[in-house]
């Protein structure tokens, strides 16, 4: 029931509430108002009308005249004076059998009226203020007794104000403050409504709820959003970092407010400030990794009101096309493997057909030594199926290379725990194997060995080669994205071991660089 | 709630520092310094010796060790001095009586007793009618018949002031009978006696006045008092009969008592009603009361603020014609 009744929209809720205050307040300070001048006005013929009664009862001409008993007409004309000065409705006075002696009607002269409201004064000379119909109509009454030299009572005056010439000089005072609380409420009633249609013209015209809804589920989208999104407004100041923003930049909400050019490195936001053009695929490298930035301006009903930065982590990108690559790689591998046996068949059927036989049974046992003491290796001491695969793989591709592919026989590696991905494996194993290869493709005997061990605390992979080895300054840039041996850098080749250091820093390990003219040796640390 | 309670206790701490600052004075020693009793009105007059007897009699009896001062501030049938006491602390006592009542219901005051701390009923003295002795009429009932057959066939004396004790009581007398008041014609004299001299003198037919004004002359049979308005016949007239056996139910006491100032200490209120509780008690109060011709008429401090509400109540209802109507 409550929930309906605020269930309304913004305008009706703002001009209600601005009604509901205006007029509560209107109606207190009303009432008040209202109540202080009635009490004011009426206090003051209270006061007026006993003033005037105890003025005109000790006139001495009065009660001489009351003593003699004649006078009558002054005494008309006297009371008739103060009645205009004071603005009293009737003044009578009686004299003590209860004659009336002075009237505003002259009817009424002479006839005796009983002492009722006069009772007071009359029996004990009391001044007292009442509200009287005795004379005329309902009035408003001060009454005196008209006192002899000793203190007997000689008669009494009473003094009138009517009701309804007060009641409509309340009404006349009441009526004004009425017409300005009118006047107020409709000044509130305009407000309300200007008020309220300001706020839904800055809010397109959605409710208070509608708003929240959107932020929620503006919020959950950003949040939900791979991409970096910054928002910053016509002032260049950040009002927005979504989470996906967050973890590239590797910043928190500290740098709301602040200038965007604080969180981004420079980019060219003046140039959007000024032309409100977008500026599209800006290539920023931040925190190791490689970053395209989106620049785009934002309008708010043909306004421009700032601008959002989307960003792009092009590591991703680049992982991806490495695993692809890897991939591609493993089929060659693979495909050469198959090339090689195929070889060896033909090898053997033709000296089957030459009728060679011990030739064919020492080529058979030789190629069986071979994968017997690969193998051995690789499938007894090494209990890692995708490190397993991995080698078998690089021993294909090494072997078409006429590459040596020795395994340590003192390797030993168990499963590997979960938090070491196949992904990082390929990137780790296979970009140091293929690297060593190139190394030694052009010495004499080449040769490029593996080994692994994890006994203790981390899990260690070898890679050495008896290629040239590298100079210092190159072990230093090795590393670097872009960084290759071989020709220019624009086709972007080099990041074999940029990745490979990736990898490393993800899983906390740590790589080492021994190097002499003898060739390379790269050992991986990764802790289990 | 716990917000609450931390603001109960701050108000409760608030309340207690406010009522132990109030008791924290001097009351424990209360009286320090003189006293003071006001008389409104000047020496001679039912008051001034009200205030002088007890100035003697709690001065030598020890029950007040401290000074006791009477000053006299007379004016506006007792205005003056209550006024004056509005200003005072507990050290002042004022002398008051049905006066304070009537006054305010009269418009000749602003002062009611709801402004006073009324701190007891002392005595009482009762009404008398009196008639010169060659008067037709031998009872008050008389006097009260003929007024009804024709208000205006006697004058009344009637001193120093309409609206007095001895005026209301004569009013409510004929009031009972039926007579029509309005018509009835009351002679104000300056004093009570001024009243004696005028009925003594054949000016007025009939005089009201207090029972210690009229009773010598009534015993010399100068005049002829022919009605009280006690409870039952006073000691020494016995041969005047009260109004009641003359078939008006009313008792009308002049009483008069004692009020302090506003807002007085529970602490200093029992310690007033201790000393004139005592004071009542003693042989030299008996004797003042018996050679003013007054009568004890003791209520302590919370019985005389009920006298008093009760006796604003009647004098209003006599009042106003209302009272006629029953």
């Amino acid at each position: 029931m409550i929930n309906r009744l605020f269930n309304v929209s913004l305008q009706t809720k703002i001009t209600g509430l601005l009604l509901g205050v205006i007029i509560s307040v209107i109606f207190i300070l009303s009432i008040f108002f209202a109540y202080s001048t009635v009490e004011q006005i009426l206090s003051n013929k209270y006061r007026l009308s006993m003033q005037t009664a105890r003025t005109v009862s000790l006139l001495p001409s009065v009660s001489e005249s009351l003593q003699e008993g004649d006078g009558r007409a002054s005494l008309q004309f006297l009371t008739d004076q103060f009645s205009m000065e004071n603005d009293a409705d009737f003044i009578i006075i009686q004299d003590k059998e209860g004659r009336v002696l002075t009237h505003p009607n002259e009817e009424y002269l002479g006839r005796v009226q009983a002492f009722g409201d006069g009772f007071k004064a009359r029996v004990f000379g009391g001044y007292y203020n009442m509200e009287s119909d005795e004379f005329l109509a309902p009035s408003i009454v001060g009454i005196a007794p008209i006192l002899s030299e000793t203190g007997s009572v000689l008669g009494v005056t009473t003094v009138g104000y009517l009701k309804k010439d007060i009641a409509s000089l309340i009404y006349e005072r009441i009526r004004f403050i009425l017409y300005l609380s009118v006047a107020v409420i409709i000044i509130g009633i305009v407000l309300g409504y200007l008020l309220a249609r300001h706020i839904r013209k800055e809010t397109f015209g959605y409710e208070p709820r509608e708003i929240a809804a959107l932020y929620s589920r503006q919020d959950t989208l950003l949040s939900s959003l791979n991409e970096g999104v910054v928002a910053a407004d016509e002032h260049d100041k950040i009002t927005l970092i979504n989470t996906s923003a967050k973890d590239l930049l590797e910043v928190n909400d500290s740098y709301i407010h602040r200038p965007i050019y604080e969180l981004l490195p420079p980019l060219e936001y003046s140039w959007v400030y000024e032309t409100k053009d977008e500026k599209l695929n800006q290539e920023i490298y931040l925190n190791n990794k490689s970053l395209f930035v989106n620049l785009v301006p934002m309008f708010t009903q043909g306004e421009f009101t700032g601008l959002v930065a989307t960003i792009k982590d092009r590591t991703e990108i680049t992982e991806m096309i490495n695993t692809l690559s890897e991939v591609k790689k493993y089929s060659d591998d693979l495909r050469a493997q198959n090339h090689e046996h195929s070889n060896k068949m033909h090898l053997i059927s033709g000296m089957l057909q030459l009728g060679n036989y011990n030739q064919v049974l020492e080529l058979i046992d030789r190629e069986m030594n071979h994968i017997q003491k690969n193998n051995r290796s690789i499938f007894n001491q090494i209990e890692d199926t995708n490190v397993q695969a991995i080698l078998i793989g690089k021993m294909g591709r090494a072997s078409e290379k006429k590459v040596d592919f020795m395994i340590d026989e003192g390797s030993y590696l168990s499963p590997l725990p979960p938090h070491i991905e196949v992904a990082e494996l390929i990137t780790i194993i296979g970009n140091l194997v293929d690297n060593a290869l190139e190394a030694v493709i052009s010495v004499p005997h080449p040769l490029v060995s593996f080994s692994t061990i994890d006994i203790g605390n981390d899990i260690i992979i070898e890679v050495s080669d008896n290629g040239i080895g590298m100079k210092e300054e190159e072990q230093e840039t090795i590393f670097q994205p872009g960084y290759s041996t071989k020709g220019d850098r624009s086709k972007k080749r080099g990041f074999g071991l940029y990745n490979v250091k990736a990898a490393v820093n993800k899983l906390n390990g740590i790589i080492e660089i021994d190097s002499s003219r003898q060739g390379a040796t790269i050992t991986v640390y990764i802790p289990k | 709630m716990k917000k609450y309670v931390g603001l109960l206790l701050i108000l409760t701490l608030v309340f207690i520092a406010g009522c132990s600052s109030e008791s924290s004075g001097s009351e424990a020693d209360f009286p320090e310094g003189d006293i003071e009793f006001v008389a409104p009105a000047t020496p001679g007059g039912g008051w001034d010796a009200t205030a002088r007897a007890m100035q003697k009699i709690l001065g030598d009896a020890g029950i007040i060790e401290e000074n006791i001062n009477v000053s006299n501030k007379p004016g506006g049938g007792g205005e003056v001095g209550w006024q004056y006491l509005l200003g005072q602390d507990a050290h002042t006592i004022s002398i008051n009586s049905s006066l304070l009542v009537a006054n305010n219901l009269l418009g000749q005051s602003e002062l009611t007793y709801e402004d006073f701390t009324p701190l007891g009923i002392l005595s009482t003295e009762w009404v008398s009618v009196a008639v010169p002795p060659d008067s037709p009429y031998e009872t008050g009932a008389e006097v009260m018949e003929a007024l009804k057959e024709d208000p205006t066939s006697l004058t009344i004396g009637v001193g120093p002031s309409l609206g007095n004790s001895d005026h209301l009581s004569f009013v409510q007398a004929a009031q009972e009978f039926g007579v029509d008041v309005s018509q009835v014609e009351f002679l104000v004299y300056e004093s009570g006696g001024d009243v004696l001299t005028a009925l003594l003198g054949g000016h007025v037919d009939v005089a009201t006045m207090s029972v210690s004004e009229s009773k010598e002359q009534h015993l010399a049979g100068e005049i002829n008092m022919i009605a009280v308005s006690s409870e039952e016949r006073i000691e020494g007239l016995e041969e005047v009969s009260t109004w009641q056996e003359q078939g008006v139910d009313m008792v009308f006491p002049h009483w008069r008592g004692v009020m302090g100032p506003p807002d007085m200490s529970e602490e200093e209120i029992a310690y007033w009603d201790e000393a004139i509780g005592e004071m009542v008690e003693t042989e030299a109060w008996q004797e003042v009361m018996n050679n003013n011709e007054w009568e004890p008429f003791y209520h302590n401090s919370q019985e005389s603020q009920e006298f008093l509400a009760e006796q604003t109540e009647r004098f209003d209802e006599l009042m106003t014609e209302a009272g006629l109507i029953e």
